[in-house]
């Protein structure tokens, strides 16, 4: 049972480092990128290319991964995301825009590595193992370790500079009235591009650790995480640290226990529903109130 | 793409080629013509260009099936060529449209592609949701349609339909017999909860074989087709301590389940489908040792139309072929040989060329294929060994 219970929170890790990004994006700054799961996967493919030619030390691959995935953020937000918004005639329109927008910019992403790799899978060659760590008759390999330790690190750093710093409060007016933060002096497009920068890296970052942690991923991998992480977000609130947190764990854990229950082909009906149940009772999530965009 | 078949000159080839369609009409076809032969073909009814339509993923989750199960035909089509198997004069163009991992688009891509009025016989889906949706359209076009793959339940139900590559359940008592032979008594099972071909295989087909042979099934897990993480099931079945461990999921999922299984300390022997790449096997590394497909062809099997068919494809290609090429390889031959056989474009006269030759049999790469009602084959299946030092595919001793 704490094997399981272990092997669940590892998943729960995963979708929180996945998740945690876009949920800071969407919810401060607005943005809601679709283009989330294709960052993932390129960021993998751009480590993949380079370990084709030479075996590199896996925490390499893991911050080329994080780079590029940063620098995909930066160039979508600055070259597509910040004239769609800037051109959009109201809010409700930028938001849709930039909605279709990164379905286009995933779909390229996309498309580019599937061409490139026949939609088959890719993994990193590495010159250091995974290996497996046993405490206490539980085994984890060192790589999910890290997926959980870095997850939480990163929820609560991050929580904490959302609360206590100056740019965070920025960040959070930004989130709930631009118009008003404009006023007060925030550069929102200079925010809007730090915000995708660390989403994008975050990103990245998820799919370094998890090319390694799955042994490959391939061009639709992140697809399949993007839903996920819709579910994490809206059960936990959109914009809310603590419930990114939150909706990441409840869903691994319904996830896990369901498929060893042997109902496995029923999780995500079961999961949805539950998603389902708490949006009818709180529309804004488990902890949208405090902190989710108002305007 | 358009593949064309050209004559040769040669007046052996097309002595060559008699001896072909001769050998074809008794049951024991070769993709090689016998040289012995005299039969000379007639090729009077034949129009100048014969066109086939294929429709596979170029692109979308699998697009690696699709782009080999074109390679497959394309050498077909290039040696009948070389054969002047058609006789001289003779072209085939084969109409490639990508499915693209979507029924609609597969659909509307053989809509599009029937809709010249030409198409003499269609070269199907993979994806067995691809193939539901477009069998109704050639039935009632009355053009024939060959599938591969597409295993599921239900799909040659009409009088157009066939499929040119054996199904797992043929191939599969290839892996139950070593799994008893092995002295097995328990099994954990691996389930796609929506693949409908993989489902099928690990709920329906799989169960009984094992039941049969004594062994028993300790735990199955099902898992949707979107899961990437299995180290909690992975773990629970470790600690079961299975005998061995049957996987029924998609191919990209395997290499990480496997890899879990032996980071959750599993070390024995793990069956999966044939489903999985060379490429998804190399990523497992070290944790792809014992692992077992069974499957209708391998590129090890060292003799034989399977080993002429290896060394012609990797001069053509670069590459050793996988199961999905040499399927279409059959295939395309089954549908050559029933134009030939018809002496005729029309579909509906190679519709019943397809059907003669299915009662009959033949001899193809996937072995001696043998059909259910002339439409559905059945090979006798081979049990393969990953070698992960080699990184190669061996035949299971």
């Amino acid at each position: 049972m704490i094997q399981s219970i272990m092997n669940a929170a590892v998943l729960g890790s995963i979708y929180l480092l996945f998740s945690m990004g876009m949920s800071l994006a969407w919810g401060t700054v607005g943005i809601l990128n679709f283009a989330h799961g294709a960052i993932f996967m390129f960021s993998s493919f751009a480590v993949y290319l380079i370990t084709s030619m030479t075996a590199l030390p896996a925490i390499l691959c893991v911050i080329i991964a994080a780079l590029v995935g940063a620098i995909l953020s930066v160039l979508m937000q600055t070259l597509v995301y910040g004239v769609i918004r800037k051109r959009s005639t109201d809010h409700h329109a930028a938001e849709r825009n930039v909605i279709i927008g990164g379905i286009g910019l995933a779909a390229i992403l996309i498309g580019f590595a599937s061409h490139a790799t026949k939609s088959g899978s890719f993994g990193f060659a590495t010159t250091d193992q995974n290996p497996v760590l046993e405490f206490a008759g539980i085994r984890i390999t060192a790589v999910s370790l890290t997926i959980f330790v870095v997850a939480i690190a990163i929820s609560i750093a991050l929580a904490m500079w959302i609360r206590r710093s100056r740019g965070g409060l920025a960040l959070r007016t930004v989130g709930v009235d631009a118009e008003t933060a404009k006023l007060m002096g925030i550069n929102e497009s200079r925010l809007a591009i730090g915000t995708m920068a660390f989403a994008g890296l975050l990103a990245g970052l998820a799919g370094g650790l998890l090319t390694i942690h799955l042994v490959a991923i391939n061009p639709t991998t992140g697809d399949g995480l993007l839903l996920k992480a819709f579910a994490a977000i809206i059960l936990g609130g959109v914009g809310s640290v603590l419930g990114v947190v939150i909706g990441s764990f409840v869903l691994a854990f319904v996830e896990t226990f369901m498929i060893l229950g042997g109902v496995g082909g029923w999780a995500s009906a079961v999961a949805f529903a539950i998603i389902f149940l708490v949006l009818i009772i709180r529309p804004r999530g488990l902890f949208g109130r405090a902190e989710v965009r108002r305007t | 793409m358009a593949i064309h078949l050209r004559s040769g000159a040669a007046a052996a080839s097309i002595v060559l080629a008699g001896a072909l369609a001769l050998v074809g009409c008794t049951g024991t076809t070769s993709p090689t013509p016998d040289p012995t032969g005299t039969t000379e073909p007639d090729a009077g009814g034949l129009p100048a260009v014969i066109e086939l339509l294929g429709v596979r993923d170029q692109t979308g989750a699998v697009a690696y099936t699709g782009i080999s199960a074109a390679k497959g035909t394309a050498l077909a089509v290039k040696q009948a060529a070389e054969e002047a198997f058609l006789g001289e004069g003779v072209t085939v163009e084969v109409d490639e449209r990508d499915g693209a991992f979507d029924p609609t688009v597969a659909s509307t891509a053989i809509t599009e592609g029937l809709a010249s009025g030409n198409i003499s016989a269609i070269l199907g889906p993979q994806i067995s949701n691809e193939a539901l949706a477009v069998a109704p359209i050639a039935e009632a076009a009355q053009v024939p349609i060959v599938f591969t793959q597409s295993g599921v339940d239900g799909l040659l139900t009409g009088q157009f339909g066939y499929r040119a590559s054996s199904s797992q359940s043929s191939v599969w008592p290839r892996a139950i017999e070593k799994i008893v032979a092995d002295g097995a008594k328990t099994v954990v099972t691996f389930v796609s909860a929506n693949n409908a071909t993989y489902n099928q295989l690990g709920t329906v087909v799989i169960p009984p074989l094992l039941a049969d042979g004594g062994v028993e099934i300790a735990q199955t897990f099902d898992f949707e087709s979107s899961v990437t993480d299995f180290a909690a099931a992975a773990g629970q079945a470790a600690a079961a301590s299975p005998d061995a461990i049957v996987v029924t999921l998609i191919g990209p999922q395997m290499p990480t389940l496997i890899t879990q299984l032996r980071q959750s300390g599993y070390e024995g022997p793990v069956y999966v489908t044939a489903a999985m790449t060379d490429d998804q096997m190399k990523s497992m590394g070290d944790a792809g040792h014992d692992v077992f497909f069974p499957t209708n062809f391998s590129y090890a099997i060292s003799s034989g139309l399977p080993a002429e068919f290896t060394k012609a494809f990797q001069a053509e290609f670069g590459e050793n072929p996988d199961t999905y090429a040499a399927e279409t390889y059959d295939q395309t031959w089954w549908v050559l040989r029933a134009i030939k056989q018809a002496n005729s474009a029309d579909p509906i006269a190679i519709n019943d060329a397809l059907l003669a030759l299915g009662l009959q049999g033949f001899e193809g790469v996937q072995g001696k294929l043998t059909f259910i009602d002339g439409r559905d084959a059945v090979s006798p299946g081979v049990l393969v060994e990953w070698d992960p030092v080699a990184a190669v595919q061996k035949i299971a001793g």
